[in-house]
């Protein structure tokens, strides 16, 4: 079982749904980012971000091809490097109810998905780090922790840090120097202040035209 | 950047069409007129995209980590103070509220404008703090908005009847496109620190609304308690009032005058040029006192990292010279052509067309509001795509379209404002009894949103022209025509409201 992430522009995640819909994978999940600049001085200058999509869907190995085939069609039309599409493997879905099981397949993986979870503010930062060490781009999502338990509440209220979740997609070999990169950052310091973690990637598409 | 030119763009485009499209035809201006007032048209549109990517990248973060680290620190006096400052600050130096000050004062000599100033940015201090108030003790909104326009409306009944338009335009004249940013963002970033609450995703919203009750209380207290019964002397005095909120407008008839009479094909743009330095001081004013704020955070609140710090100046800066454009061009531009139009349809007669012209008008003179755009976003993002901008922006377009022709109708016919005004804010309050909370919320923040710059002058002109050339009295024509605006989108964004909520139900009330 895959998970498939695509990341597109704002608005253009219902075309990936679409095609998934056409060749009959039943839903998917779109959650609104922010796309990071593509060098430095662009990202300084505040010029160069864009919004983002990212689009979540599920399906087992036997309809992989099918789907990404249906997602590479459907998005022909549009410039070159509109977008990117990877999976992550799975191995157990809860449905309506009942687990559907099975296990993910042994490939090689090209690439690494780096996800860093921080402080609000601070995802730009990571991410110019991360650019250092070779990363390409990125994409932020807002978020926020869920408190624990010995939060401080506020007139009943929790209050809860706002966080960051930078997500990167780079080669597997510039894992390593990427990582160590973001260790270096002060703002991942304290106790508390954010996490860092990889997972492989297989079968990295870029969307748009393929010309 | 190329996404926010092609945004401001399409806002911009279509008046300007429209205005090009009367001027070759019923309306001409004249070829130096139509030089100068494409040459603003472009100014215009570069000055909303920048200031747009300004408010993204400066004004937002501000206030959002205002409202967040303000939370944070978990002590209730110093957030009510905190947001009261914040509140009180960024209204003092709104230019627009001097100006409105003193307008009033004109109308009645015995209003002190430096006390109706004060007056006016207490009463924003005062409801940005009773907003946050609000938001930590999970009161309901539809509750405070219903209190206290109900008690805006006993107020309105009491005080003096020429003070009623005046009341209700100032809520949509001070909250400028600098103030109501930053004001969405500071209720954004306290929503966002908070869990576990009931409501999570409509506390995002509402709070510009509930501060632009401020100024119409103020202004409405004002009347009532300073002013000597003896004020029907009002009416009479309209010479020397400028019946019109944004001060700029005093120098529009001078520089369309000029533009007539000179044979330079570019002697208009050099006179809109000439708006700089006065323009420059007017956005700086605004500015100022945010950055002030920023600072004061920098060293008392905020633990951000250099780059971060730079970022938010940079976008200030873009904020800075995007006003300053968006501003020479529509004061060079849309104002002069606005009331060229009204005055050559105004006298014209046509009265069914003029009204047709209104509606049409109305339904993209929304969509170039700097601070919509602003709104708008938020609100997708917040609600996570579901409430898409596109339907957002359909329904301001159709409320404010059929309000501006309601408002045609009433300077042709010239009854009072409160005629159209008290019926909208029943139906209005009615609703929140029926609405998603949210939907309230952000129906409420879309009034101040919806008559920003754009409606104050462009429109505002353009009725004003009508009103002059068919005899009116401009006085009471003009004032009436923002408030007006301001209180479409409560109407249309509810029922938006109501749709979304009967759809969700069908699917199995998600």
């Amino acid at each position: 079982m895959k998970l498939i992430i695509s990341i597109v522009p704002r608005h253009k995640g219902v075309i990936i749904t679409e095609a998934a819909k056409a060749v009959g994978c039943k839903g998917a999940t779109i959650v609104m980012g922010k796309g990071t600049a593509k060098n430095q001085v662009l990202e300084f200058l505040g010029l160069g971000t864009s919004d983002k999509d990212i689009v979540y869907m599920l399906e087992k190995n036997s309809d992989y091809n099918k789907l990404v085939d249906a997602i590479i069609d459907f998005t022909k039309s549009e410039k070159k490097g509109f977008g990117i599409l990877f999976n992550i493997e799975c191995n157990k879905l809860l449905k309506n109810g009942i687990f559907e099981i099975e296990e993910g397949e042994l490939t090689m993986a090209t690439h690494t998905l780096i996800t860093v979870i921080l402080n609000a503010g601070y995802a730009e930062d990571a991410m110019a780090q991360a650019r250092k060490a070779g990363a390409t781009g990125g994409t932020i999502i807002n978020a926020r922790g869920t408190g624990k338990e010995e939060d401080a509440k506020f007139f009943g209220i929790t209050i809860v840090p706002e966080k960051e979740m930078l997500i990167i997609l780079a080669d597997k070999e510039k894992q390593e120097n990427i990582l160590q990169a973001i260790k270096e950052l002060p703002c991942l310091q304290e106790v508390g202040s954010g996490i860092t973690f990889c997972s492989d990637v297989n079968n990295f598409f870029m969307l748009g035209s393929q010309k | 950047m190329i996404e926010k030119l092609k945004e401001s763009f399409f806002s911009i485009g279509p008046i300007a069409l429209i205005v090009l499209l009367l001027s070759f035809t019923i309306t001409p201006m004249g070829i130096v007129n139509n030089i100068t007032f494409v040459f603003c048209a472009i100014f215009t549109i570069i000055g909303l995209a920048l200031f747009l990517l300004g408010a993204d990248v400066g004004i937002i973060p501000i206030g959002e980590k205002a409202g967040a680290s303000l939370t944070s620190k978990k002590n209730l006096p110093l957030l009510l103070i905190g947001s009261f400052i914040i509140g009180f600050i960024i209204t003092i130096a709104e230019p627009d509220v001097q100006v409105l000050a003193n307008q009033v004062a004109s109308v009645n000599p015995s209003v002190n404008p430096k006390l109706l100033l004060i007056m006016i940015a207490i009463g924003i201090g005062f409801f940005v703090s009773l907003g946050l108030l609000r938001i930590v003790f999970q009161y309901s909104i539809k509750l405070f908005y219903c209190v206290f326009y109900i008690i805006v409306f006993v107020l309105a009944f009491i005080a003096p009847k020429d003070f009623f338009a005046v009341a209700f335009d100032a809520s949509g004249a001070t909250t400028g496109p600098m103030t109501v940013p930053f004001i969405l963002a500071l209720g954004m970033g306290v929503a966002a620190v908070m869990s576990n609450t009931k409501n999570n995703k409509s506390d995002n919203f509402g709070l510009t609304g509930l501060a632009s009750i401020g100024p119409i209380l103020a202004v409405l207290l004002m009347s009532i308690f300073f002013i000597d019964s003896s004020s029907s002397a009002i009416i009479t005095n309209t010479e020397n009032v400028v019946p019109v909120i944004n001060d700029e407008i005093l120098t529009l008839t001078n520089s369309s005058e000029i533009t007539k009479n000179s044979i330079n094909i570019f002697s208009g743009i050099k006179d809109v040029l000439k708006q700089f330095p006065h323009t420059f001081i007017e956005v700086a004013k605004s500015l100022i006192p945010l950055i002030g704020l920023f600072i004061v955070f920098l060293i008392f609140l905020f633990k951000i990292s250099k780059r971060q710090i730079i970022k938010i100046f940079i976008g200030l800066f873009y904020a800075f010279v995007g006003l300053i454009l968006f501003f020479l061009g529509i004061n060079g531009g849309f104002i002069p052509a606005g009331t060229i139009i009204g005055e050559t349809l105004g006298a014209l007669n046509y009265k069914l067309f003029l009204i047709i012209l209104s509606i049409v008008l109305g339904a993209i003179v929304v969509c170039a509001e700097p601070a919509v755009w602003v709104l708008t976003k938020q609100v997708e993002e917040i609600s996570g795509g579901t409430i898409r901008r596109k339907v957002l922006l359909a329904a301001l377009s159709f409320g404010v379209s059929a309000v501006l022709g309601l408002a045609m109708v009433r300077v042709i016919y010239g009854f009072s404002v409160a005629y159209l005004l008290v019926p909208i804010f029943v139906i209005a309050l009615g609703l929140t009894f029926f609405c998603p909370t949210m939907f309230t919320a952000i129906a409420f923040d879309s009034g101040g949103v919806a008559s920003g710059p754009m409606t104050s002058s462009f429109i505002l002109s353009f009725t004003l022209g009508v009103s002059t050339a068919m005899g009116g009295n401009p006085l009471t024509d003009a004032f009436g025509v923002i408030g007006l605006v301001a209180s479409a989108p409560l109407i249309a964004i509810q029922i938006l409201g109501l749709i979304y909520s009967k759809k969700s139900q069908k699917k199995g009330g998600e």
